[in-house]
């Protein structure tokens, strides 16, 4: 199927004083009609700098060295106030994390919801009064008629966060990036945003493409991942043969370091080190340092990422191979 | 109530907690007059800790387990109850035996970026409780300092630079170090974790069980959810809204749980593998924890329970051992 969102050897990087931090270094990705991408990664990784690059977000001190995203084939703008295009906002719309940040604390929820509905789908103001009642219902938020008159101060995390689903859902689009959506709220509230971005997804054959660190996140909510480490992707493919079988080492590596409930380890397996410092990247694998397969390869030569098996890449050397006991 | 004799006990309980409240007075809205309003943080919490043991304290935001873990360590009011440390009470301590106590007690933060003075070399953070205390000279202080910075693995020239030329998870470490500089017996660990990422909690969480083997530390882990205190937890207690619904050993807590909240929490982790999580029937818990504030008689459970009967909304259940060192707060188990 033809992608929706194309991602095409995108580079990004943020001017300092110290020097040009890359912060993206040639990621490509795309999103198909109703899939479900995850991009998972670390603080600092880039992954939320590329979602808002997509969304027409990126501002200066972060500029575009290379690269191209698409709608359906089409280039879109991704430099400056790129946001009034027809695509984004109307097309594709964004989930932040921090629900309290992204709400206007002045206007009322449903306002902000009418005005979405008023810019990106011509409603009259009654018609969009009744359109946003039934959006925050079927978001589960329960006396919509009612929290419509509320500001967002006044709802609660998890509520908050689903009058925000609500609004990026009001322009009806074709693709949700969610970026970190559940990671400030609590667990058994995680929980419930979880159950309802899956029924959203398939009540509406939604595509998604889901930003987070949690890799238990995606096993809940995607068809296909890919990972990413210090500004490019290491891997990607099927979320069920990833998980199975990692390629990569950081891949393994942050699945053993993950706590899990089903099984009864007593130790986590710990991968040494941190993330380089991106104005100081090592001439090879920018995971080298870290990886126990390292060689003298590795840290020579940084590895392209290349198909390992089909519909699956990884960008090691040495792919597959087990990297901790 | 009976009265509980400590001299006996107090080499296998470190910390024993009994009846413990924390509630904070509102400040009435009206002018004058108007009812006053209680936020019950903390209500009637009993738990014990014995020497190199650690019991997981889970909660969600708003369920107490800061306030407790602060009123533990005496920094928060405590309005009833009992806090013993080694036998003795400590809850009304003060002055210079309150300072002494505080040496065997330590806390360490969530936020290893706020928590650590950015105007202080390592060293001096990681030494100022040894010279707050009046424990050592400068040049022992010294040496003591690097040898608890190579404990908790930093480089040896660790101790020279500012916070800021620290990652997260070594900014944790230095947190580890600052608190192990008073040898305590006790570390309260409020979240320490939970602000770092995947790769580098392990590591942490690893470091934290290597130096309860070497030092036989306590510690109170307080965690958010229930996954990685399952990894270095013995027992496990459960908070919500102010209270611990149930408390056990952790293999008796995780694999037979009998309060409706922990199974809700069990199920709210996801399983980091898609062929666990896509077969799993979620139905996750609906509604929101209620207001601390002047809570209504009954289980606090109650309002979001989806075993709820008419007596749990009447009367508090209390905390009964159901199995062998696992208790649990549910009318449903009686």
């Amino acid at each position: 199927m033809s992608a929706l969102l194309t991602i095409e050897d995108l580079a990004i990087e943020f001017v300092t004083r110290r020097g040009n931090v890359p912060a993206v270094r040639g990621v490509s990705l795309h999103v198909t009609p109703g899939e479900s991408l995850g991009l998972v990664g670390e603080s600092g990784s880039g992954k939320s700098v590329l979602a808002h690059t997509v969304m027409g977000l990126l501002r200066l001190p972060g500029r575009v060295r290379r690269g191209q995203v698409r709608w359906k084939g089409e280039a879109l703008s991704i430099e400056g106030h790129a946001g009034n295009d027809g695509v984004r906002g109307r097309q594709m719309s964004i989930v932040f994390q921090d629900a309290l940040a992204a709400l206007n604390p002045l206007l009322t929820v449903g306002r902000q919801i009418e005005e979405v509905l008023e810019q990106h789908r011509n409603l009259s103001r009654s018609a969009a009064r009744e359109r946003a009642t039934e959006l925050l219902t079927l978001v589960g938020i329960p006396d919509p008629a009612l929290r419509l008159r509320g500001y967002p101060h006044e709802f609660s995390g998890g509520m908050r966060q689903r009058a925000m689903i609500a609004m990026a859902l009001a322009a009806e689009p074709q693709l949700l990036i969610a970026d970190e959506p559940t990671t400030a709220l609590d667990v058994t509230i995680q929980a419930q945003i979880i159950y309802l971005l899956r029924d959203l997804q398939a009540r509406l054959g939604l595509a998604m493409l889901f930003i987070t660190h949690d890799l238990g996140v995606i096993a809940a909510m995607c068809d296909r991942l890919a990972v990413i480490y210090a500004g490019r992707i290491v891997e990607s493919g099927p979320a069920s043969e990833v998980f199975a079988r990692p390629a990569h080492p950081y891949t393994m590596g942050l699945l053993r370091s993950t706590p899990r409930l089903d099984t009864d380890r007593e130790r986590l397996t710990s991968v040494d080190g941190s993330p380089p410092e991106l104005l100081d990247l090592p001439v090879g694998c920018a995971f080298a340092l870290r990886c126990p397969l390292a060689d003298a390869r590795c840290r020579a030569e940084d590895p392209r990422l290349n198909d390992v098996a089909t519909g699956r890449t990884a960008a090691c050397f040495r792919p597959f191979t087990p990297a901790w006991p | 109530m009976f009265p509980t004799i400590h001299a006996g006990v107090a080499m296998s309980v470190l910390l024993d907690v009994t009846n413990l409240s924390v509630h904070f007075p509102l400040r009435s809205l009206a002018l004058w007059g108007g009812a006053r309003h209680v936020a019950h943080a903390v209500d009637g919490v009993s738990l014990t800790l014995a020497p190199g043991e650690t019991l997981g304290l889970v909660g969600e935001s708003g369920s107490g387990k800061t306030t407790l873990g602060r009123a533990i360590l005496r920094r928060a009011p405590i309005t009833a109850g009992t806090v013993r440390f080694r036998g003795e009470d400590i809850t009304t301590l003060s002055g210079e035996p309150l300072r002494r106590l505080r040496r065997n007690m330590q806390l360490v933060f969530q936020d290893p970026y706020a928590s650590l003075n950015p105007r202080l070399r390592v060293r001096d953070i990681v030494g100022e409780p040894l010279e707050v205390h009046g424990i050592a000279d400068r040049d022992a202080i010294r040496e003591r300092v690097s040898r608890l910075l190579t404990l908790v693995g930093l480089p040896a020239d660790a101790g020279e630079r500012f916070p800021h030329a620290f990652s997260g998870g070594q900014r944790q470490r230095i947190g580890l170090a600052r608190a192990l500089a008073l040898e305590p017996e006790l570390i309260i660990a409020d979240e320490p974790v939970s602000a770092l990422d995947v790769s580098i909690r392990a590591q942490v969480v690893n470091l934290m069980q290597d130096l309860q083997a070497r030092l036989g530390l306590s510690y109170l882990f307080i965690a958010h959810d229930l996954s990685v205190v399952k990894h270095l937890s013995h027992r496990v207690a459960i908070m919500y809204a102010g209270k611990i619904v149930e408390i056990g050993d952790r293999r008796s807590v995780y694999e037979r749980p009998m309060h409706p909240y922990t199974e809700a929490l069990l199920a709210a982790v996801p399983v980091p593998d898609p062929a666990v999580e896509r077969h799993r029937q979620r139905a996750p818990l609906s509604g929101e924890p209620p207001s601390p504030v002047d809570p209504k008689p009954g289980c606090r459970f109650a309002s979001r329970c989806p075993l709820v009967r008419d007596v749990c909304r009447e009367t508090q259940p209390p905390l009964v051992e159901k199995r062998p060192s696992h208790s649990v707060a549910c009318w449903l188990r009686e």
